[in-house]
């Protein structure tokens, strides 16, 4: 079972391959309230769906999970999961609880 | 012809848009774009001389407000398929919590299916623009080669990476994982809207 510290260096690195496509002033912080998408997100939506690809990408090759994170179980939900750090990791634990 | 969605409309571009795409091409956004006018009389002349093989559209949100551009080229009836092209998010300030983007492109691919029964889109990207080569991937299309050296853009040649994706393809994934992931980005969004009593 993944868990919670796994998750959250998934996404890390994540933004730190995005970050090295950034300039040095302009880097994504590294913290479980950094908004991912939403008004005070730092990043635009092809930034954003990077970190998701390469979340989905590790989830797969690294620890055998075959999950979407933009698929129905995403949707209708009353806070967006995408909306900063924690809130993606814990709907990554979520939707991977018993796999 | 116009596109509505949820968040965003696609109206048709005008010559009266020139300043303003113009602007936008010239951001630091279009760096991988293709070279383009160089002012706004040259924009303006580009504009009009769009061939009928083409769509182009401003993406404006539903307070009218433009916040960038969107294409469709090459149309081809006969072998139905479409390129689309052209993407610029020029305003990205003003998009930011809404899933413009990705509605935008679902509008589009909305009319290359359904509308105009095309089979195909396709389109190259610069190699080195990784972001948007994966975003294109993640909204669908399928990487289908390599063309070597294939633009020079900035004083160097630069490959390209082909993608496409086929009608059946956009159905069975792109459009479900569009409709998701416009619902669950905009999740947020609602809760402030409720609270504000506007939705």
């Amino acid at each position: 079972m993944i868990t919670r510290d796994v998750v959250d260096a998934i996404i890390f690195r994540a933004l730190e391959a995005l970050n090295a496509e950034r300039d040095p002033d302009d880097q994504i912080e590294m913290s479980p309230a950094t908004p991912l998408f939403g008004v005070d997100a730092a990043l635009d939506s092809l930034e954003f769906v990077s970190i998701i690809t390469d979340v989905e990408a590790s989830l797969n090759v690294d620890h055998d999970l075959d999950v979407s994170l933009a698929d129905d179980r995403a949707m209708s939900r009353p806070q967006s999961p995408y909306a900063t750090v924690e809130t993606l990791r814990e709907y990554i634990l979520e939707i991977t609880e018993g796999a | 012809m116009e596109l509505h969605g949820q968040y965003v409309v696609l109206r048709p571009l005008r010559v009266d848009d020139a300043e303003l795409t113009l602007g936008w091409r010239e951001g630091d956004r279009a760096t991988l774009l293709n070279r383009g006018a160089t002012s706004v009389a040259e924009q303006a002349a580009w504009i009009a001389s769009r061939p009928n093989t083409e769509l182009n559209f401003v993406i404006q949100l539903r307070s009218g407000q433009p916040v960038g551009m969107l294409s469709l080229v090459n149309i081809d009836e006969v072998n139905r398929r479409a390129e689309p092209a052209r993407f610029l998010i020029g305003d990205p300030d003003s998009v930011k919590g809404l899933p413009v983007a990705v509605e935008a492109m679902k509008l589009l691919y909305e009319l290359v299916f359904d509308q105009m029964k095309l089979q195909r889109v396709y389109g190259t990207v610069v190699a080195d623009n990784r972001l948007m080569i994966k975003w294109q991937k993640f909204l669908g299309m399928k990487e289908e080669g390599r063309l070597r050296r294939h633009y020079f853009i900035a004083g160097r040649f630069h490959d390209a990476v082909s993608l496409g994706m086929m009608e059946d393809e956009y159905r069975a994934i792109a459009l479900p994982r569009m409709n998701a992931f416009i619902e669950a980005a905009a999740g947020g969004t609602r809760i402030i809207r409720r609270s504000q009593g506007t939705s």
